[in-house]
């Protein structure tokens, strides 16, 4: 299964992707995509380990690159993997020396298939931040660009796809197999 | 006439194109108008309005007064029933610190408004994926 959980910020999407991934499997696995920059970067990364303590993730820290990323092999029946997010990837692609630059949605998006073909249930997040009526710059624009073409082929590719808003799911899309939810 | 709105970057034209039957040749885009107040839509041959939100940017950056916006609004809800109307959401970020930017976002969301009261059909896009939400 591959699930889309997207929301503003701070809108909860994490607690309830992590949620979502403890329901799918117990062995489960977390790519964190964010570098430590300054204390604030640290303080978000602080909280949110915090949040998943005790909650029996393994930790992979990946900032870029995700297409090369490979796993250890699954060890139990199934096997779920939570990536966060896939707008902070964006990011570092588009921004950090070695990235894809202009290739960097593509490159997530295989990214993403490469993690699929390592475990049974992936579970993707992703930002929305396309709706903001200030006049934007050209790297913005590129930004958005890219970051909805991503979460629209990941969109087309989900079995579930989420937006979570002030720490509640609306249902954008729910394969019949999904039903039990 | 029918109304899609949702975020930038969500499909929304290309869902528009697929589920109605329309072609390219077929969308007006606002981006590329900037008419004069005494000027009507341009609108023979065509079945969607692309970009609403930048035909509403064009008419107040060329000085459009409310009267003139209101006659524009009273005309794209006089718009057919197979027609659609495509607007970018632009009311989801902080206030903008400019005072354009402030006032064409109201202008936006209010016109939006306006639009999906009288709509046959109102449809959110997100990610691709449509909604319904009337």
């Amino acid at each position: 299964m591959l699930a889309l959980v997207l929301g503003d910020a701070a809108s909860g999407k994490s607690e309830f992707a992590e949620k979502l991934a403890m329901q799918w499997a117990s062995e489960r696995y977390y790519i964190a995509t964010m570098q430590v920059a300054d204390a604030e970067s640290q303080r978000r990364i602080d909280r949110h380990r915090q949040m998943r303590r005790g909650k029996g993730f393994v930790t992979l820290e990946r900032s870029l690159d995700l297409a090369g990323l490979q796993m250890p092999s699954i060890e139990t029946a199934e096997r779920v993997a939570l990536l966060e997010c896939a707008s902070t990837l964006l990011g570092n692609e588009l921004y950090l020396p070695d990235g894809a630059a202009e290739k960097s949605w593509q490159a997530i998006l295989s990214g993403v298939n490469n993690l699929q073909r390592q475990q049974t249930h992936l579970v993707v997040v992703s930002n929305c931040v396309f709706a903001d009526g200030a006049s934007l710059s050209p790297e913005m624009h590129e930004y958005l660009y890219q970051l909805g073409l991503l979460n629209q082929h990941l969109a087309a590719a989900a079995d579930l796809v989420v937006e979570v808003c002030c720490g509640l799911p609306l249902y954008h899309k729910q394969s019949p197999l999904l039903k039990s939810l | 006439m029918i109304l899609v709105i949702g975020g930038s970057q969500q499909g929304k034209l290309n869902w528009v194109m697929q589920n109605f039957g329309y072609t390219p040749e077929q969308v007006l885009n606002g981006r590329d108008l900037a008419l004069q107040p005494e000027q009507s839509l341009p609108l023979a041959g065509f079945k969607v309005i692309n970009h609403l939100e930048s035909l509403l940017g064009n008419a107040l950056k060329q000085g459009w007064q409310s009267d003139e916006l209101l006659a524009l609004q009273t005309s794209l809800l006089q718009l057919p029933e197979d027609f659609v109307v495509i607007c970018n959401s632009v009311g989801g970020g902080l206030v903008p610190v400019e005072r354009f930017d402030r006032e064409w976002r109201e202008l936006v969301g209010r016109t939006c408004c306006a639009l999906a009261a009288e709509a046959s059909q109102v449809w959110r896009i997100f990610c691709g994926l449509p909604q319904r939400l009337k």
